[in-house]
């Protein structure tokens, strides 16, 4: 791989601006209102339950579905109506639409002969594409002749060898398994670094989605709900939707007691009375109902000894319990009838609870997140 | 090596099942090898079994210009019937592959009509039609009408191929820089061939057999099928037999080419 | 999807029209045109001239003569009388050779579909001839009855029903094998293991599982073979010795010896209506009641 292939650097930035799309199909809602605007060399994911409009959105980017309203520009020039031939957009289809009667060259070379390149330039940059991707010596199989992750991988080399301005990834690890899933997930990311591809890539899974991503838009019914790096989704989900779609969450609602020094006070409707950090974002008033989310491995066990005391804390009954390696999960039900997600830390020395026994677990006040206002 | 494998027992039912199929595939086969004895034959009608071995009835078959003209001319009506079922099933089958239209429904439903139409009406009224026009007897007519019956296996079976076609991979390569058509042209038809040859063997075998349409049209200018449905009913002689062991020996040659090319025609006869 | 429905309000940005996918169910339309017209030319046209022969003149004279007197009523009848008998025949032995095809290993799979196919492919005149060849006076059969001391009279086999249903079985059985195997292989070979765990013997487990699941196929098929069969003319022409009169025959006839157009257009219409309607009664209706 001495001959490295990589275009001149920045020859073509591949600033995706979508401003104002929406697209509807019948009644359906496809896409309402999206804007969203993707750096160069940026690795975006798109993620969403299915039905989202995730993969409409990404139709209209590369040109296959056509946008109602709105319009869509990379690097600064419009694309919105361009035929999707001329919009020099890499795209990995979700089963890759590999050219079942063509050898693994020619599917390769396909977009190279399509812009008419002469035939030593071709296999030429052929190869280098197929040496990228570790495939050198299968250049004249069929792809049905290659495993799920080789196919992968010759799908990524025809998405990025004619050097595109974009590359749309569309569920691709869906088809393979756990193992090679994570695999190819650091050789995606890798090879869109060492070629400093602008990536957009849709995925419904919100784990993919944390380990990919440079930022991840979150999407459902046609509508972005949050742009953001995975840490602020996860930490900071901006509204019900997202704190339930992404990770585990408990999501308690209660009446706004008192506001005071960027905390609020909220009684939770089982009694309880709980610290949570206000939003400047989200005004709440006191008297006002609110949802507050708290992510299930933040809680602690209080009947252990070393631990301090906390104003948050949740008392009651073990429901249901399960031994999951890392930790053990608990259901707890309140006196008043709440259901508590809670996960404590597993391990020799850390105490086990049975159904039926009394359990005690708190929580930070910063752990707890207001995401909606009623 | 294998491992042991437990052998189930063959019940009684299966048994059955097997001596029933044996018996249809027998009822199936039978008529058709009965006509090789007979072809060799060398008595002057038909007789079981043959008095003696003879290749004379295949000579009276390609000595005689009437034979020859007529099986030319079938094959003439047959390939012209080929292409232009071809030209004008594929735009159709694409059009409601396709196409978001309204009527599409109803022109995919329609298009069997002429299956459906018992031949016998079809083939008056375009006798009708025809003599009007003055083209009874000329091959090309005759070509004309066996498109209408072609047109319907024509488009079942390219519309089954088109539908299990993955559609993606058409738009990756427009996506990949390919205009429609050449996405069209790299893509879609080289994947649809054997869709195509199989219509094309369709559309040809449905020519080269028919036989009620001729009847009406083709005047003196005789199909083979004519030609040979005139000879059962005028003389009782092995020269049908011998042509029609021709017709099977070649039929069974091209199935055995085309076992890949024949599944999409099964299957799209099967919907 | 209308035209209007994407110039509605424009939001932010350009406002346009789905001109992708107008301009392609524009052409998809264009596509279907030139079969189209020919279809028109050569099928709705001269289908539509027939009929409007049988009804010159505004009298129903013709349908009167056909309907009336019982002689064309009585051949309609035997019509359907052998579509019906063809289109039994062909479940009866149909269906146990396309669930052995279904469900045996695939080298006797191949066997068994060259044993389908190869009559399927050879012309219906070719078949009809054989079977003639078998069948007639100093036929096969009758050649081995008398050789073998069996009879010493030749039987009367051609020339009758039986010969005609023979021969028509012999053509149509393929079209009955067909969609039935497809229905059974679609069939998910763990039900007949699941109903046999739950204590079904090989009758219940064909009357309750394998039957109802291939509901489909068998309409399919049966509404194929009984359709096709009403209106067939060479193999009852041939085998029949115009002893046995189908319909078809007798609209050849009244146009090639009498040409009487207005007559033979009322006779189409009447077995038009007739296949129209079978077809109807087979395909939609008990497809209504399987809940398509």
């Amino acid at each position: 791989m001495s001959d490295d292939p990589a275009r001149p650097a920045a020859a073509q930035a591949g600033r995706l601006e979508i401003d104002g799309v929406s697209k509807t199909f019948g009644d359906v809602v496809a896409l309402a209102d999206v804007s969203l605007g993707v750096g160069a060399g940026e690795f975006v994911t798109i993620l969403g339950p299915s039905g989202s409009g995730k993969t409409t959105l990404l139709k209209v980017i590369a040109g296959f579905e056509t946008a109602e309203t709105g319009s869509i520009r990379v690097d600064g020039s419009e694309v919105t109506d361009l035929d999707p031939a001329r919009r020099n957009i890499g795209m990995v289809f979700q089963n890759y639409a590999l050219f079942p009667h063509l050898s693994v060259a020619r599917n390769v070379g396909y977009p190279l002969a399509m812009r008419g390149m002469a035939k030593g330039e071709l296999a030429r940059r052929v190869a280098d594409a197929l040496e990228m991707v570790e495939l050198g010596g299968m250049a004249e199989r069929l792809p049905k002749q290659l495993s799920g992750g080789q196919q992968q991988r010759v799908a990524l080399a025809r998405a990025t060898v004619f050097q595109p301005r974009l590359l749309l990834l569309d569920e691709p690890f869906g088809a393979l398994d756990r193992k090679l899933r994570d695999q190819m997930q650091l050789e995606v990311r890798r090879l869109q670094r060492r070629l400093g591809l602008t990536t957009l890539f849709i995925t419904h899974d919100q784990e993919e989605a944390l380990i990919m991503s440079d930022r991840i838009a979150v999407m459902a019914n046609g509508r972005l709900q949050q742009v953001g790096p995975p840490l602020e989704i996860y930490e900071a989900p901006a509204n019900p939707f997202i704190a339930d779609f992404i990770g585990e969450s408990n999501i308690f609602s209660g009446l706004v007691e008192a506001g005071g020094e960027g905390v609020l006070s909220v009684r939770l409707d089982d009694g309880a009375s709980i610290q949570v950090p206000s939003r400047f974002d989200l005004a709440a008033r006191v008297g006002q109902r609110v949802r507050v989310m708290v992510r299930p491995e933040r809680f602690v066990d209080l009947n252990v000894g070393s631990v301090p005391a906390m104003v948050n804390r949740i008392d009651g009954l073990v429901a249901e319990s399960a031994y999951v390696g890392v930790s053990d999960k608990y259901r707890i039900s309140t006196a008043a009838g709440l259901q508590v997600l809670v996960r404590l830390p597993s391990g020799p020395s850390s105490r086990r609870y049975r159904p039926g026994e009394r359990i005690c677990a708190g929580f930070h006040a910063a752990d707890a997140r207001l995401i909606e206002v009623e | 090596m294998r491992g042991p494998k437990k052998q189930r027992p063959v019940g009684v039912g299966r048994i059955l099942l097997r001596l029933t199929s044996g018996v249809v595939f027998a009822f199936l086969m039978l008529p058709l090898l009965v006509l090789f004895p007979i072809s060799f034959s060398s008595g002057s009608y038909l007789r079981f079994p043959p008095p003696g071995f003879s290749l004379k009835w295949y000579a009276r078959y390609f000595g005689d210009v009437a034979w020859i003209d007529a099986t030319y001319r079938s094959l003439e009506v047959g390939a012209a019937t080929t292409a232009l079922a071809l030209l004008l099933g594929i735009p159709l089958a694409f059009g409601l592959a396709r196409g978001r239209f309204r009527g599409r429904a109803l022109i995919e439903n329609g298009i069997s009509a002429p299956i459906i139409v018992p031949h016998i009406v079809l083939s008056i009224a375009i006798y009708g039609l025809f003599s009007r026009l003055g083209l009874i007897g000329e091959w090309y007519g005759v070509a004309v009408a066996h498109t209408v019956l072609a047109l319907p296996f024509v488009v079942i079976v390219l519309l089954a191929g088109l539908r299990d076609f993955d559609v993606n991979l058409e738009l990756a390569a427009r996506g990949l820089g390919a205009g429609r058509l050449a996405a069209v042209r790299t893509v879609t038809l080289p994947m649809l061939a054997p869709s195509v040859y199989s219509a094309a063997f369709l559309a040809f075998i449905t020519s080269f057999d028919e036989l009620v349409v001729a009847m009406f049209i083709s005047g003196a200018n005789m199909t083979l099928p004519k030609k040979m449905f005139d000879n059962i009913l005028s003389e009782i002689e092995p020269t049908v037999a011998a042509v029609s062991a021709i017709q099977i020996v070649l039929i069974s040659a091209l199935l055995l080419l085309g076992t890949r090319l024949r599944r999409p025609a099964a299957a799209a006869m099967v919907r | 999807m209308s035209l209007s429905s994407g110039a509605s309000r424009p939001r932010l940005g350009t406002a346009r029209k789905q001109a992708g996918g107008f301009a392609f169910a524009f052409g998809g339309l264009a596509l279907t045109l030139p079969a189209l017209l020919l279809l028109l030319g050569l099928f709705a046209l001269p289908l539509g001239r027939l009929f409007a022969l049988s009804f010159a003149g505004g009298s129903l004279e013709w349908y009167e003569k056909a309907l009336t007197g019982g002689l064309y009523t009585t051949i309609l009848l035997r019509t359907f009388e052998i579509a019906a008998i063809v289109t039994a025949c062909c479940l009866l032995i149909g269906y146990p050779v396309a669930f052995l095809l279904a469900t045996t290993t695939p080298t006797w799979r191949a066997i068994g579909f060259a044993f389908v196919m190869l009559p399927l492919w050879t012309s219906v005149l070719v078949r009809t001839y054989a079977w003639m060849v078998l069948l007639g006076r100093n036929g096969i059969i009758n050649r081995l009855l008398i050789d073998t001391g069996l009879m010493d009279q030749p039987l009367p086999l051609l020339n009758s029903k039986m010969a005609v249903v023979l021969g028509m079985v012999h053509v149509m059985l393929p079209f009955m094998i067909l969609p039935i195997y497809s229905a059974v292989t679609r069939i998910d070979p763990d039900l007949e293991k699941a109903a046999r765990g739950l204590g079904a013997s090989t009758l219940r487990v064909v009357t309750t599982i394998y039957l109802p699941l291939t509901l489909r196929g068998i309409v399919a098929g049966v509404t194929l073979v009984f359709v096709v069969s009403l209106g067939f003319y060479i193999t009852p022409a041939l085998l029949g010795g115009g002893k046995v009169l189908m319909f078809a025959m007798v609209i050849e006839q009244q146009v090639r010896e009498f040409l009487a157009w207005n007559f033979a257009g009322a006779l189409s219409v009447i077995l038009l209506v007739v296949t129209l309607l079978a077809f109807g009664v087979l395909n939609q209706g008990v497809a209504r009641r399987l809940g398509d």
